[in-house]
């Protein structure tokens, strides 16, 4: 455990001399990405995203992959995308638009380590990166609430909860929906009565 | 805020409309002061609730539930909406246990047993503080019955302030069916109706200080961005242990106090699986709990989404083994109150990077004499689990540790040996930060709830606690706001409040129709 620990410390100091010498060029090409991140946002409006840009799915979706399952739900990758995006676009308070940004971060943090951004990462390489690295109170602690965003967007999606074995509180056998709610005429329509 | 576009005069403003800020609001308007109230958040009528678990956290929570403290190994949640925390929480009801009291008069935060009786009493009546009917628990509060009992302990019902409850166990995402009286439903409507007035969507920023006394609240509108400055008589800051003294830092009063000694009632979720399917997802989220001289073990368990958050990662992964797996879960926790040793403190770095750093930091790291007990808490929970029939208890640890008889137990010290050992520790209660004592070198509010040299400055809500109090808190916040009333606003509370669970009822009611 200690030989990893040097190993990847080493990896570290080395990404971040590499970092410094290559520190000139990236400022030139910052007029570039700043071209580029105007484009992303164009094309995420386009596919009727608030907040994601197209490339930020691939995160997603390694980094779900990584901390939860490789049991994708299926084709509901697109409800997974549209669930953070969502979540980022209701979230209100000055820390709302740090969130977009922390998503970049997980892509890029694993150079930091000398390895590919994490889309690109084969699985297996995601998980240990995780496991080295994303732990509470080490350098990249903090990454650790990308779980969060993994669980955020696979679990809150109807397929994740229905089988899972979750059963919403109008549809359960067991109850009924309250006897005001069915009693009530006219009005807004609560979840209960749509269901009944 | 960069400029002041319109300016308020009122008597009496408030701000945070939590359990703290909506009982001294109710008695101010009850005593004739023109009172306004000051919400970062909206006022989400039941019908209005979000939809969706995601949505609830994205609206109703303070920085979509994703408040964290600065090392980002612990979750603090809060509420932002109108009502503050007491919309989302479960609103179990603890009367504040006799040693803290005395604890608390030993820093000069008298809180007289007979006055503080009558003021519950009074509290309790409009909340309509009961004991939960059976029909309503969960089917897991049986089994936790059976095991605590079969272990020789005798377990405890929680009072919960519902009306008309329909045990839909979504209590943390806000009351879509109205029965749950929460400060939105009950102290700010009595407050509205003798005329106070509630500003959402309205941030309080700082306070103007002239020579001892507040001139003035500069708040920002957050729909529209512009600056306000509101005028009163008196100051009464109620927005919780976080804010409260972020807002005293940012106006530079009492700097080298405010924030200090803030404490936790924190813990994790301990997660065990049953044999069978267990549903605990169908009732009340909060039904039985058992008491603990240093902790309290409360059943929680939480809707599918803030369940699957709150576990630990590794345990989501059994997903793949059997993916119904939820039905088997359930969830508890061991609420553990800690030292003061938190800080809420503005970053060095605001001024260079104000979007950055707008926010108060949190300084928080739990106290190895707490995680000890945590730990105690934790195996004992581990034995009821085992003893209510479960087949296997899952250690809040960031890898994978199971429990499969009492014998092994005793695997928690070494598994949680150290606070980053725990996985998913956090609070809904936070405390302290502008604690409430008598000594002015100490502490930042007087015994009469002033800030000391500040003559129209008051505090009331969960900063004032000198300690945590282990339980539960929002039944102690509106009792101690009760008290205080008679220090704040200058008359003493009536002996009944008129409005009461009739108020409530009727206000049930209109939300429905």
């Amino acid at each position: 455990l200690l030989a990893i620990r040097v190993f990847e410390t080493l990896r570290i100091v080395c990404a971040l001399l590499l970092a410094l010498l290559l520190s000139p060029l990236l400022l030139l090409s910052l007029p570039l990405l700043f071209l580029w991140a105007k484009a992303q946002r164009r094309a995420g409006r386009a596919l009727g995203y608030a907040v994601l840009w197209p490339g930020m799915r691939r995160t997603l979706r390694a980094n779900t992959e990584a901390w939860i399952s490789t049991e994708a739900p299926g084709e509901c990758w697109d409800q997974v995308y549209a669930s953070v995006d969502r979540y980022f676009e209701l979230t209100r308070g000055p820390r709302g638009w740090m969130m977009p940004l922390f998503v970049h971060v997980m892509e890029w943090v694993p150079l930091l380590t000398l390895r590919r951004p994490l889309s690109y990462l084969p699985l297996a390489e995601r998980r240990r990166l995780i496991e080295r690295h994303y732990l509470p109170g080490g350098l990249l602690g903090p990454l650790a609430w990308s779980r969060q965003i993994a669980r955020l967007g696979y679990h809150s999606i109807e397929q994740a909860a229905r089988s899972s074995g979750y059963v919403e509180f109008p549809l359960r056998a067991s109850r009924t929906a309250p006897r005001k709610l069915r009693q009530e005429e006219g009005g807004r329509l609560t979840r209960a009565e749509e269901v009944a | 805020v960069t400029q002041i576009t319109r300016e308020l005069r009122t008597d009496c403003v408030v701000v945070g409309s939590g359990a703290g800020g909506a009982v001294t609001a109710y008695y101010a308007a009850r005593a004739g002061h023109q009172v306004t109230i000051i919400e970062r958040g909206r006022w989400v009528r039941p019908e209005d609730m979000p939809p969706g678990e995601m949505e609830a956290f994205a609206t109703l929570y303070k920085d979509g539930a994703a408040q964290m403290n600065s090392a980002v190994t612990m979750a603090l949640l809060q509420g932002s909406c109108v009502g503050g925390s007491t919309v989302l929480a479960n609103v179990v009801c603890f009367r504040l246990p006799e040693t803290v009291r005395q604890a608390y008069a030993s820093f000069g935060l008298e809180l007289p047993r007979s006055e503080l009786d009558a003021s519950y009493e009074r509290v309790e009546s409009v909340l309509n503080v009961h004991e939960t009917r059976e029909e309503l628990l969960n089917p897991v509060a049986f089994k936790l019955e059976r095991g605590m009992r079969s272990l020789g302990f005798e377990p405890k019902r929680f009072r919960h302030a519902v009306q008309d409850c329909v045990g839909c166990g979504e209590c943390n995402l806000g009351c879509r069916y109205g029965a749950k009286m929460d400060a939105s439903r009950t102290w700010l409507p009595m407050a509205v109706e003798r005329g106070a007035e509630v500003l959402t969507q309205t941030e309080a920023v700082q306070l103007e200080v002239t020579r001892g006394r507040v001139t003035g609240l500069i708040c920002r509108d957050l729909s529209s961005g512009e600056g306000l400055r509101v005028v009163a008589d008196r100051y009464v800051l109620s927005g919780g242990a976080i804010n409260t003294p972020e807002i005293l830092l940012r106006s530079r009063i009492l700097p080298q106090r405010a924030g200090r000694r803030m404490s936790l009632n924190s813990g994790a979720m301990m997660v065990a699986e049953y044999p069978e399917p267990v549903d605990a997802f169908d009732g009340i989220q909060m039904g039985v709990y058992l008491e603990h001289e240093r902790y309290t073990i409360e059943q929680l368990h939480n809707p599918y989404l803030s369940f699957c958050m709150s576990q630990p990662i590794w345990l989501d992964r059994l997903r793949d083994q059997r993916p119904d797996h939820y039905r088997y879960l359930t969830s508890c926790g061991v609420l553990t109150p800690t030292e003061s040793v938190g800080r809420v403190f503005l970053h060095p770095l605001r001024k260079l990077l104000p979007s950055l750093f707008q926010r108060a930091e949190i300084k928080f790291r739990l106290p190895d004499t707490d995680r000890r007990t945590m730990v105690d808490g934790y195996k004992q929970l581990a034995r009821i689990y085992l003893a209510s029939g479960a087949k296997h208890v899952y250690a809040p640890t960031h890898h994978r540790v199971a429990i499969s008889s009492p014998d092994e137990v005793n695997m928690l010290d070494e598994a949680l040996h150290d606070a980053s050992a725990i996985a998913g520790l956090g609070s809904a209660h936070p405390q302290g930060g502008a604690a409430l004592g008598d000594d002015p070198r100490r502490d930042v509010v007087g015994p009469d709830y002033r800030v000391y040299g500040h003559e129209n400055l008051y505090v009331m809500d969960a900063s004032i606690f000198p300690t945590s109090m282990g339980v539960n808190p929002m039944l102690t916040i509106m009792a101690v706001a009760d008290y205080a009333s008679q220090f704040i606003v200058g008359e003493r509370p009536p002996a009944v409040i008129e409005e009461g669970p009739a108020f409530a009822a009727r206000q049930s009611c209109a939300a429905l129709s």
